[in-house]
């Protein structure tokens, strides 16, 4: 017996205590975890597209933009615009809000025969009939149709600005973000009024992610207690599994804390899913133990044996899953990096305390008082069903590893039809207020997806030249001609509309005037007479100043079509000038950049994976051969998955690009168990029929019991808020269930089609060409 | 905005050097607040020329320079500002008669590159000053906080090599923006040499001070900095006096062919 295991049978106490003082520090900092929904945490901070995007925003402000959206059949009636006026008032009062823009609130630049006035809109709160139809005239004839209200009457807008807070900004705008969804709550209906922007999709994920945390915690724990009760029929058989996973769980996420990893809509499916991974191995284990027991064997024999026997299979799985894992590592998506990170530490902390505390606690209990005899004689007919299955296997070797590569060829077909999808908005299911609040904007006040082009002069005051300020009212209308994009506006507005004003309000002077000196005056005009909202356009030195417009919110793929014709446009247009920079920023390059690396990460964490997997496999085995056998399921696995979501049209996204790496990773482990119990077989000098039929017998019914809990804790994720996870959920599910599957078919009906020793280690296979000479 | 607060403010700053020294080493919180009330009180004229500075929460600085007239007959405050600086609006003026009977204001605009002056009118953000962050009150109106605060008398300090009172303030009004008030007042003299502003949750938000105080010509001390910071922001407002003087202004000054000219 090696040392190590005798240590841990000799001090049991010893490890349980020490174990538990780490796992009471790991659970010390849990507390402390941080949601983090921002899309912009998706990139490395390094990236090209997150400077230009953090540069902007420390030129003109933040690019959040909250927006409240009302709407009704009329929202000229006194009731909705009293709401109005509440809604108004109540979030201008929050403390770090900076502004609140309203149909009610709004200044209007007129101007008079004497000169310009900026006057607020209406002077008190429109209630009489009267004086909502003065008002609505208003303000249907002045320039915040299409931005506050509606032409037709049925909707408002309320645009909220946020205080720039300091680098702890996270926090506070949270909490702000949170007081002002409540207040939005209270007057909901009969009006349809929903928030949108970034901030508050950042504040409604954390909320699902909290709720799916609470919700789906405690079910896969049900679920694993339910199959272990199944499994073992007693309470350690629950118990000691559950411990172990429970505890692997407190350490990684305690060490997500030390780490600073906040929970994101990929991390948070860490702990869920190490809690179904992480029992496997308490599984075999008491497999294994009661086996023993069930000879005869003294509780120390029992467990000296299980621990011989055990140990290797143990820590091979662990070692292919945690690598499953790791190979995440590669991906270009920082969340994708920390989940692989994190769950591969998981996956390993999971076999340290299944080869440590769970014989340590069997050491310190008492002999169950029954082998559960009963238990297995009540699954006879799983045993039976699964001989069945591998003779049948044996038989038709040949065509099933035919069927079996057809199968693999529609798939493969299908997975030309990926698509591929960055844009989080996707991420949320079809009924979640985000979605329709999404709708209602896009439908009424066109796009909820900025996009911004910073023009930078280089020098201070650059922006005030009356060229610049005109390349700027081009590049507006060139965007406001593109479908999907509106609202294009800009510091050139603002001059234009002034100029207007200045000179009596003639239409023909809605121009840039010709002048430096003049446009520098009108803007000092305003800004003197109390008009504010310069600093989101212009630099605070007017060195440079941005142009914003909205997009449709729509699937990445279709945006990068509308990105690609504004970045060939300003490229173009800009591409000649020496003193101009011009350069598109915003969350849209973000999805982009994303979207742009799915693929290669894809293919990089597969293949990463893939190879790792096989390596280690064919090491442990001592047999190239073996490492390829277990890869092969995996590769009608991840194929099929592939091909299923071509075919149907799930695309490729943060989320479901971990899947094949994951698959692999656990996959393998399938193909492990089935391997080593038919090499057994072989060296024991069974034939190669006999082998199969004994292997899918036993071997088969832990993995039929492995792949159970698996497919339940995987598919519990369907009740996730976030269609994201839900869809990562089945199909990783589906993926365990073809995986087994495969190792109970395809494995068999290949062993069959090579020679019996060909797949043993090097000094077994002379042993059996002897073997075969000899007979 | 206001074209008629931030000469207001500016002359506030400088008279506040006007002030009569007592003996104060028993006065009260409340005295000492009426003490600057009654010296500071807004009156005369004069002219100055002064930097307004604004600089943002990463040190960056735009720059004002203007020449401020002023003329209060007490029943007609009068006032011209014309901006010297940076060039491009050099030449703008702003003209505005506030009749103090009638509560009438006219103000009239003359931007060069347009040519012509322009009648403005409308609403103005009362309390911001001149697309600051800071309201008037806070940057320079040294003549409400008696009637705004009620003051206690903590123990005697020297701020910047000045002896001053220090005085813990509370607002009267229950929907002050501030929960607490501090200010430090230049015993001799009676100026205020900086004010602390606490917001509702205790926070330090707003800081005023009053530097580089000389003696002016007929003794009277008066600071040529002022500068007001928003300490959460991290913006600041800076004032900084250049040449002042307190000489009648020829009323020629506040006429429409001056504006235009």
């Amino acid at each position: 017996m090696s040392r190590f295991n005798k240590f841990v049978l000799d001090n049991p106490k010893i490890i349980i205590g020490v174990l538990a003082i780490i796992t009471i520090i790991f659970a010390a900092f849990i507390p402390q975890i941080s949601f983090d929904a921002d899309m912009e945490q998706m990139i490395p901070d390094d990236d090209p597209v997150i400077k230009d995007l953090e540069e902007a925003i420390e030129d003109f402000g933040s690019q959040d933009f909250l927006m409240i959206a009302l709407r009704s059949d009329n929202i000229f009636n006194a009731g909705t615009l009293k709401k109005i006026d509440e809604l108004t008032n109540k979030i201008e009062k929050l403390d770090g809000v900076k502004k609140v823009m309203s149909p009610l609130n709004v200044d209007l630049i007129e101007s008079s025969v004497m000169g310009i006035e900026i006057n607020p809109i209406v002077d008190k709160l429109p209630q009489t009939e009267e004086e909502i139809d003065k008002y609505r005239q208003r303000i249907l004839n002045s320039s915040n149709v299409g931005k506050l209200v509606t032409a037709d009457g049925k909707a408002a807008a309320i645009m909220v600005t946020m205080e720039p807070f300091g680098d702890l900004s996270t926090q506070k705008m949270k909490a702000l973000t949170a007081k002002i969804d409540k207040i939005v709550n209270s007057y909901r209906d009969p009006e349809e009024i929903y928030i949108v922007g970034d901030t508050y999709v950042g504040h409604y994920a954390e909320n699902a992610m909290g709720s799916d945390m609470r919700v789906l915690m405690p079910l896969v724990v049900l679920i694993l207690v339910g199959i272990l009760y199944w499994s073992f029929h007693s309470a350690r058989g629950v118990l000691l599994p559950l411990a172990t996973v429970i505890i692997s769980v407190i350490w990684t996420v305690g060490l997500m804390v030390i780490l600073g990893i906040p929970l994101t809509i990929v991390t948070m499916v860490m702990p869920i899913i190490l809690v179904a991974i992480g029992s496997a191995d308490g599984i075999h284990i008491l497999n294994k133990y009661y086996e023993e027991l069930a000879l005869g064997r003294s509780k120390r024999k029992a467990l000296e044996e299980t621990m011989r026997e055990m140990n290797g299979p143990v820590i091979m799985t662990s070692l292919t899953t945690g690598a499953g894992f790791a190979a995440l590592i590669t991906s270009f998506v920082t969340p994708i990096r920390q989940f692989g990170l994190l769950t591969a530490f998981g996956v390993l902390a999971a076999m340290f305390f299944s080869l440590l505390f769970i014989p340590a606690a069997l050491v310190l209990q008492k002999l169950p008082a029954h082998f559960n005899e009963e238990t297995r004689e009540h699954k006879e007919w799983l045993v039976k069903g699964l001989t069945v299955l591998g003779k049948f296997m044996a038989k038709h070797a040949k065509v099933i590893v035919g069927v079996s590569a057809v199968i693999l060829l529609i798939f493969i077909f299908g997975a030309f039809n990926l698509s591929l999808e960055s844009n989080m908005m996707n991420y949320f299911e079809e009924d979640s207020p985000i979605v329709k609040g999404t709708d209602i904007v896009e439908d009424e006040f066109g796009g909820t997806i900025q996009v911004s082009i910073v023009f930078d002069t280089g020098k201070k005051d650059g922006v005030k030249e009356p060229v610049v300020l005109k390349k700027m009212v081009e590049t507006q209308e060139y965007l406001n001609s593109l479908p999907h994009v509106s609202q294009a506006s800009s510091l050139a507005d603002l001059v234009r509309e002034l100029n207007q004003a200045l000179n009596m309000g003639e239409e023909e002077y809605y121009r840039i005037p010709d002048t430096r000196q003049a446009v520098a005056q009108e803007l000092l005009l305003f800004t003197m007479q109390g008009g504010s909202g310069i600093d989101s356009m212009v630099s605070y030195n007017f060195d440079k100043a941005i142009v914003n417009a909205r997009i449709e919110n729509m699937g990445s793929g279709e945006l990068e079509k509308v990105i690609d014709k504004i970045e060939g446009y300003v490229e173009n247009k800009f591409a000649g000038e020496d003193d101009l920079e011009v350069k598109v920023v915003g969350l849209p390059k973000v999805m982009l950049r994303l979207m742009d690396r799915f693929v290669a990460s894809q293919i990089s964490s597969l293949v990463t994976s893939v190879v790792t997997v096989g390596i280690i496999v064919a090491l442990l085995m001592g047999s190239w051969l073996a490492g390829l056998v277990s890869i092969l399921p995996l590769v009608l696995t991840v194929g099929i998955n592939f091909g299923i979501m071509g075919y149907s049209g799930i695309p490729l996204d943060a989320v479901t690009t971990m899947i094949a790496s994951i698959a692999i990773g656990i996959g393998v482990d399938y193909s492990i168990h089935y391997l080593s119990r038919y090499r057994n077989e072989i060296r024991n000098g069974k034939s190669q029929d006999e082998a199969i039929a004994i292997t899918s017998a036993t071997a088969g019914r832990g993995i039929f019991f492995n792949a159970l809990t698996l497919i339940l804790g995987f598919g519990i994720l369907i009740f996730s808020h976030f269609r994201a996870i839900d869809v990562f959920g089945y199909l990783i599910a589906l993926t365990m269930l073809i995986s087994s599957l495969a190792s109970l078919t395809v494995i068999p009906g290949i062993l069959r089609l090579m020679p019996a020793r060909a797949i043993l280690r090097k000094k077994y296979r002379e042993l059996d060409y002897e073997y075969v000479e000899a007979n | 905005m206001s074209l008629k607060k931030i000469s207001v403010m500016v002359l506030t700053v400088m008279l506040l050097g006007s002030v009569i020294v007592g003996a104060a080493d028993e006065l009260t919180g409340d005295e000492i607040l009426d003490r600057l009330k009654d010296d500071s009180t807004l009156t005369g004229s004069g002219t100055a020329i002064i930097n307004l500075i604004t600089e943002n929460e990463k040190g960056e600085q735009r720059v004002n320079k203007l020449k401020i007239y002023r003329k209060d007959d007490g029943k007609l405050e009068k006032q011209l500002l014309e901006y010297l600086e940076p060039a491009d609006v050099k030449g703008t003026k702003f003209l505005s008669i506030n009749n103090t009977e009638t509560d009438e204001n006219q103000m009239w605009l003359f931007l060069p590159a347009l040519g012509r002056e322009r009648r403005i009118a409308g609403h103005m953000t009362e309390d911001k000053f001149m697309g600051t962050d800071f309201t008037y009150d806070e940057i320079g109106g040294g003549q409400s906080y008696s009637d705004d605060y009620q003051a206690k008398r903590l123990a005697d300090e020297e701020f910047a090599g000045y002896n001053c009172y220090v005085l813990e303030m509370i607002p009267e009004d229950k929907d002050s923006d501030y929960s607490k008030v501090k200010m430090w007042v230049w015993q001799d003299e009676m100026i205020p040499l900086q004010i602390e502003f606490y917001n509702l949750d205790g926070q330090l938000s707003k800081k005023l001070v009053s530097s580089e105080l000389e003696k002016e010509d007929d003794g009277d001390y008066m600071p040529h900095k002022v500068v007001m910071s928003d300490e959460l922001a991290g913006t600041k407002t800076i004032i900084e006096i250049l040449e002042s003087n307190d000489e009648e202004v020829n009323d020629q000054y506040f006429t429409m062919r001056y504006l235009r000219r």
